[in-house]
């Protein structure tokens, strides 16, 4: 399967490379108030592709890579990037997200972690409301960052998680399986850390468990829920279900010829051969392209340097 | 998984009224599923004997094993039935049970269809047809396509993969059956699959042919089976069927009815083949007929 991630990988960086004006940023908008939007969610997740991507030596040292780390940070470097950062707390985690996936690559941003610390400091920031999952999330950021700060354990967030005491499968919403698929990565740090530790015996019940929800979005051909699945397989350590090659070949055989995977909200309309504008594609597919990357990135490092 | 037995009685009590109104209505259809489900779901001697008792006073009444419903197999089922609780035969049926097993068992030597093995089965109930007709499990099991193309084939597909399945197994009569790599865990996400879009026909088939496969406990068919047991209904029946019946222009309640009957059959039968029960063997599960003829001598 080496041959066929590595094509996958290939083709998923030439997509990116090729769409990277798709992931500029607007600029600040003083009229209205600034949240995460989808432009800044889109900037936020490519940086977080640094952080994964850089984990392995000749990916970190791909042109495209180089690429997409530079047009990163061009658009961090930019006069009105950190404006009103320290004031409009709304865009935090967008802060914290690049900031990270930066680091990863080796580039620090001392006055934004700064800043960023102070806010933390203020008591506000991780003193609101959030769901487990939100909290494991943002923990995790926190913690990437190297920013101080007095959440609970991941120990102790994981105890009051749905990934702790799973929701019954038959009435699963897509949403509450990207709860579980985000929990596991950043409980695992997408694999780096062994799950193991946190999960102890509930280890067993929840691979079997992840399997099902596998086996069940290959064959709902829903390509950014099997992507984000498979990376927890990856993450969890557990490829010994019977359907984890299938699922796999399906992934890959899933990609277009442009590199980019088809997202549930298009696939329809692609199959009966309508005309979908490429921003629109570009909007919908880039999300199954970015975790199919990591899924390919992780799983590739993983028999090649790994085994 | 344990099934409260409760679950049954109150399908028991559902049936009970639906059959009576079904047989005022002449609905033959659901008259009959009615009794089926009586019968299946009757749990004690005094369920059979009240069962046995209503379903006499109609048939003598209203004579409903002479009048044909469009189902061969259900009007052979309400046979079944109707003999096994009273132990007799209705008026001038038992001729009639002799040509369908000469006939069904002659067909079914010439076409190996899932049809005539359910009608094979059942007259075998009734002691019609010769046991050696009864396949055995010695051929191989054989599919159209690899097993990996029915992750995601189409249901007309899937259900021709468990009519070879059930024709395989016998709808369970034979157990311990090897099968290929990849089935049980495809038909495992089927089954999830048929849960998720309320496909409650296909999750019930899908239950039963797992099962035959020799694979109950997992995790996947006890949340389909637990999935099942929650969707029955305070008044008895299975399935919540609101959007169905809105797009299939069921609007009363007359309409709905054998559709329900239809669907709760489905599910109980799924839910007691979870035992050592299989329908296609014995449909009622309790004493036999020579113990039944003496107590019809009170009845």
């Amino acid at each position: 399967m080496k041959d066929e991630l590595l094509i996958c990988i290939e083709k998923s960086l030439d997509w990116i490379h090729s769409h990277l004006s798709f992931f500029s940023l607007p600029a600040y908008n003083l009229e209205e108030e600034q949240f995460m939007d989808m432009p800044r969610k889109r900037f936020g997740e490519l940086a977080l592709s640094l952080l994964i991507l850089t984990r392995n030596q000749d990916l970190k040292n791909d042109v495209r890579v180089k690429d997409i780390a530079a047009f990163i940070k061009d658009t961090v470097s930019a006069k009105d990037y950190d404006f009103n950062m320290a004031r409009n707390l709304n865009l935090f985690p967008f802060y914290l997200m690049v900031i990270n996936g930066l680091l990863k690559e080796g580039t620090a941003y001392p006055d934004h972690q700064y800043t960023l610390q102070q806010i933390v400091d203020s008591g506000y920031i991780t003193n609101i409301e959030r769901n487990n999952w939100n909290k494991i999330d943002f923990r995790y950021n926190l913690d990437v960052a190297g920013l101080k700060h007095n959440m609970a354990s991941y120990q102790d967030l994981y105890k009051q998680s749905s990934l702790c005491d799973l929701p019954e499968l038959s009435y699963l919403r897509n949403i509450d399986i990207y709860a579980i698929t985000h929990m596991i990565f950043h409980l695992s740090d997408f694999g780096a850390a062994d799950m193991k530790i946190i999960l102890k015996e509930d280890y067993n019940k929840l691979t079997t468990y992840m399997a099902l929800l596998t086996g069940y979005y290959a064959h709902k051909e829903d390509w950014d829920l099997l992507a984000e699945l498979l990376i927890c397989c990856h993450n969890l350590n557990y490829r010994e279900f019977p359907l984890f090659k299938l699922c796999w070949e399906k992934m890959i055989q899933s990609q277009n010829p442009e590199g980019d995977f088809t997202s549930r909200y298009i696939q329809k309309e692609l199959k009966l051969q309508k005309i979908v504008s490429q921003e629109e594609r570009f909007d919908v597919n880039y999300h199954p392209t970015l975790v199919s990357l990591f899924a390919c990135s992780l799983e590739y490092n993983h028999l090649v340097y790994e085994n | 998984m344990k099934i409260n037995p409760q679950l049954f009685e109150s399908v028991y009590n559902w049936a009970q009224a639906q059959f009576q109104t079904a047989v005022y209505s002449q609905d033959i259809n659901a008259a009959k599923i009615a009794a089926v489900l009586i019968a299946v779901c009757a749990g004690d001697e005094n369920k059979r004997k009240e069962a046995a008792l209503k379903i006499k006073l109609s048939e003598d009444a209203y004579g409903l094993s002479k009048t044909n419903s469009d189902n061969l197999q259900l009007d052979i089922q309400y046979v079944i039935v109707y003999y096994g609780l009273t132990g007799t035969w209705p008026d001038e049926i038992e001729d009639m049970m002799d040509i369908y097993a000469s006939v069904a068992g002659e067909a079914w030597q010439s076409s190996h269809d899932n049809e005539l093995l359910k009608a094979v089965l059942l007259l075998a109930q009734l002691g019609k047809v010769d046991p050696e007709l009864i396949p055995s499990a010695n051929t191989a099991l054989l599919f159209e396509n690899p097993v990996s193309v029915y992750l995601t084939a189409d249901q007309k597909e899937l259900y021709k993969l468990i009519n070879s399945i059930d024709r395989y197994t016998c709808f369970g009569l034979q157990e311990q059956l090897e099968s290929p790599e990849l089935l049980i865990p495809v038909l495992e996400i089927r089954l999830l699959a048929a849960i998720k879009v309320y496909d409650l026909q296909l999750a019930c088939c899908l239950i039963k042919t797992l099962n035959y496969l020799g694979s109950h406990d997992s995790m996947v068919v006890s949340t389909a089976v637990k999935f099942l047991i929650h969707n029955q209904a305070a008044a008895g029946f299975f399935g919540y069927y609101d959007q169905e019946f809105k797009l299939m222009n069921k609007q009363t309640e007359e309409s709905k009815i054998g559709y329900l009957l239809a669907s709760t059959l489905q599910a109980v039968i799924a839910l007691k083949e979870q035992t050592s029960y299989r329908f296609y063997k014995t449909i009622l599960s309790f004493p036999s007929n020579q113990q039944l003829r003496y107590e019809m001598v009170a009845l």
